[in-house]
């Protein structure tokens, strides 16, 4: 199959690791305009499938690996690829981005996405070139790192080659995939698939690896404008002062003194939004001390990625989760020892953010006397072995492995369990910033900042409107839900959209205007709703601040403005929640641990918790749901989702198995029913 | 005496993470800042202010004991 938009290659491939058989799935370039590309396509490949699937860990379960359109064009931070599936650790729709180098490499093999189903009976690898699919023994790869496979494929593809060496790109699992932690993750280079146990899917089908390598060029529809607009495009982010100078200077680990700024770091499992020690674990000391050098995703002026020393080699730095959530989350002020757990827990395949945070929880259970697991704030000489411990599921780490919802439902304490949906929350205290609260809350995929929005970047991390007023925060989370999922969609990092804030009144927080701009956004709700229900009002471009909609408009031939491009955004948030419902989400489920909704953060000053439930009846509202979070018909028909098979489809079992689930099961396994 | 501390790219291009000295207001440690490290003055002036973990304007009078800190605009992450 092919297209007639640019910036595609034409095909999906479709892997059945159970019978090898190879095929290509079909995808037509009505799908192309309606779902893009990256999250966006994923969720419809998989709405597609939903029915079929039995849970999580089944062959049965999809693993979606997608690129964006503009992937391979040369528009700045454009080769971030992504994964979905259903996730192990939610048991609703998940999608991890990813910065490594594969998505690049899939497209020159000519594809635009890869969907992987079945299990195979032993470990496998599957080498990708141009149209050839191979699956190889993977028996002797079982067990390997995660940087000790890469380089050994590299070796196996080489000797393939004659010695020569083969530019590929790679997806491989570390021990926590194979051993199914729910939140293990996919690593590409030194950049990872982190979120919501992709890997652990992936080990599921006793899939390894993925290399991928072609010579294939993709094809902007109009090369030459395209080229003119990445040219300035280019030089716009290099100028701003956060894609130009804190993020290339500092990485995200420059937030780290901003939130304690603003009382909005992790700090013992989010019972304080302050770190004494804060400076000995924040970006300034990274940068000054330890930094190597900067280095970033391919095509990316950003360069957000650190480079420091670990045991004598120059490794990936922390970001700034790792550094919030391993440093005042634990009470540990030895940011060499986040470098090396960083590291750790890259090469053994887990997302750093819920081991973060499932260890802060295990530490507060014991201080409670809930779980007497031996693990305390501030002890962390045993840390090192415990990420060991969890990846190759031994001892207390076979426990830690399932999650922080997991372990509350087994031992209790569910109001410091930080997770929404059963995702564990970045390094953001959000009753210090409310409307991220609500992203929090809402986001698809469960706790996360980006998915959710990223409202901080108003609260306090950027512009500076009121943190804890409720007002605009619902109709300014949905339009950057909404804005963040098509930038994802089209291949590109989402940190390109912080160049969306006009520059003067990021660099100028004294000046009157940007006072005035802070004071009047809690009062731009009806303005951001007129967007939210209408985005295709919007029928132009957004000159110099925003050339998103101009670069798929160039690269691919569609026609899109400002305004479609948001439509196009609510149309994957909107599908997503579409699957998550049928999976039995509902408002019930839009929620955050008591710690942040009952419990003011400052004592005495109610307005330091999350009013909730207020911001939840107008986000339902402005997203055209009703009030028990479920998607309305009308909305559906306006995005064009009312006639896909999920909309149709009844509402299914949770497919998320606590601990009660577990006991069922092994009970049953030993005959007593 | 006072405890001025800068955080953000401003420490990185300005050399200096922290100045022990004397002064009475924002306004006069952002020029004492400036001397003391060859950046213009204005960096410093547009920076958000927070005095013993309170946020603050520029015009901020300072006291004896007082901590100052100076965060430079950042975002994002
Ligand atoms: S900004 Fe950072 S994460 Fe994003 S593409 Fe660039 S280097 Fe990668």
């Amino acid at each position: 199959m092919s297209t007639n938009y640019g910036g595609y290659m034409g095909k999906v491939a479709l892997v059945d690791l159970a019978t090898g058989r190879i095929s290509e799935y079909p995808w037509t370039d009505e799908e192309r305009r309606l779902f893009i590309g990256g999250k966006t396509m994923a969720a419809k490949i998989i709405s597609d499938h939903l029915s079929e699937i039995v849970s999580p860990l089944d062959p049965s379960n999809l693993l979606v690996v997608t690129t964006g359109p503009l992937t391979g064009t040369g528009a700045p931070s454009s080769s971030r690829f992504n994964i979905s599936t259903i996730s192990p650790l939610t048991g609703i729709l998940t999608s991890s981005n990813c910065g490594g180098n594969f998505g690049y490499y899939l497209k020159k093999a000519g594809y635009d996405a890869l969907i992987i189903t079945g299990r195979s009976e032993t470990p496998v690898w599957l080498q990708i070139h141009n149209d050839t699919f191979r699956l190889h023994p993977a028996d002797d790869m079982w067990g390997m790192l995660t940087g000790h496979v890469q380089e050994h494929l590299d070796e196996k593809l080489a000797e393939g080659a004659n010695g020569r060496k083969v530019k590929n790109g790679k997806i491989v699992i570390g021990p926590a995939g194979e051993n199914l932690v729910r939140y293990a993750s996919v690593v590409s280079n030194e950049r990872l698939a982190g979120r919501g146990g992709v890997g652990a899917v992936m080990g599921s089908k006793n899939l390894k690896a993925v290399t991928v390598s072609g010579n294939k060029m993709v094809q902007a529809k109009k090369p030459e404008q395209m080229l003119k607009l990445n040219q300035k495009w280019f030089k716009y982010l290099h100028g701003h002062p956060l894609t130009g100078d804190q993020m290339p200077r500092l990485g995200t680990a420059g937030l780290v003194s901003a939130m304690q700024f603003n009382g909005q770091l992790s700090t013992k499992n989010y019972k304080y939004g302050q770190y004494e020690d804060y400076e000995k674990v924040n970006g300034e000391t990274l940068a000054e001390k330890y930094n190597i050098v900067n280095k970033g995703c391919l095509t990316c002026p950003i360069k957000c990625a650190r480079t420091v020393e670990v045991n004598g080699k120059a490794v990936k730095g922390p970001e700034l989760e790792t550094l919030g959530l391993l440093g005042g989350g634990i009470l540990n002020n030895d940011i060499e020892l986040i470098f090396k757990w960083n590291f750790e827990l890259d090469e053994l395949g887990m997302d750093t953010i819920s081991a973060a945070n499932t260890l802060s929880y295990a530490m507060e259970a014991n201080e409670q006397g809930l779980w007497d697991n031996g693990l305390e704030f501030g002890r962390t000489e045993t840390i090192s072995q415990l990420w060991d411990d969890i990846a190759h599921r031994r001892g207390v780490g076979n426990e830690l492995a399932e999650g922080s919802r997991w372990l509350s439902e087994k031992y209790g304490g569910k109001d410091f369990a930080v997770h929404a949906k059963g995702m564990e929350l970045a390094a953001y205290e959000p009753r210090r910033a409310v409307g991220l609260g609500l992203g929090y809350a809402t986001s698809n995929r469960g706790g996360c900042h980006l998915n959710g929005g990223y409202m901080v970047i108003m609260e306090g991390l950027g512009l500076a409107m009121d943190a804890q007023t409720p007002h605009a925060k619902a109709d300014g989370t949905v339009m950057f839900q909404d804005l963040m999922e098509c930038i994802s969609a089209t291949g590109q990092c989402l940190f390109t959209s912080y160049a969306f804030f006009p520059f003067f009144l990021l660099k100028y927080p004294q000046a009157w205007y940007t006072k005035a701009v802070n004071k009047i956004l809690p009062m731009a709700g009806p303005v951001m709703r007129i967007i939210n229900k209408y985005p295709e009002i919007a029928c132009i471009h957004l000159p110099v601040i925003f050339n998103q909609s101009k670069a798929m408009e160039l690269a691919t031939g569609m026609n899109m403005k400002f305004g479609t491009y948001i439509k196009a955004g609510k149309r994957g948030y909107v599908l997503e929640r579409l699957i998550n419902t049928k999976l039995g989400i509902t408002a019930a489920d839009d929620k955050l641990p008591k710690r942040f909704t009952d419990t003011p953060q400052v004592e005495g000053d109610d307005s330091t918790k999350v009013p909730l439930e207020t911001m939840k009846k107008v986000y339902y509202d402005a997203r055209g749901f009703d009030q028990n979070g479920l998607p309305k018909e009308k909305i559906l028909k306006k995005l064009k989702l009312d006639n896909l098979a999920v909309a149709k489809m009844p509402v299914r079992q949770p497919l998320w198995e606590g601990p009660a689930a577990a006991e069922k099961k092994e009970a049953c396994a030993d005959g007593n029913h | 005496m006072v405890t001025i501390k800068i955080y953000g790219t401003l420490r990185l291009k300005c050399g200096m993470g922290q100045l022990e000295t004397y002064t009475d207001s924002i306004k006069d440690a952002c020029r004492l800042l400036a001397l003391a490290t060859g950046t213009p003055e204005k960096e410093f002036r547009r920076c958000k202010f927070a005095v013993n973990g309170k946020r603050v304007g520029l015009g901020t009078k300072l006291s004896d004991g007082d901590e100052l800190v100076l965060l430079a605009p950042s975002g994002g992450g």
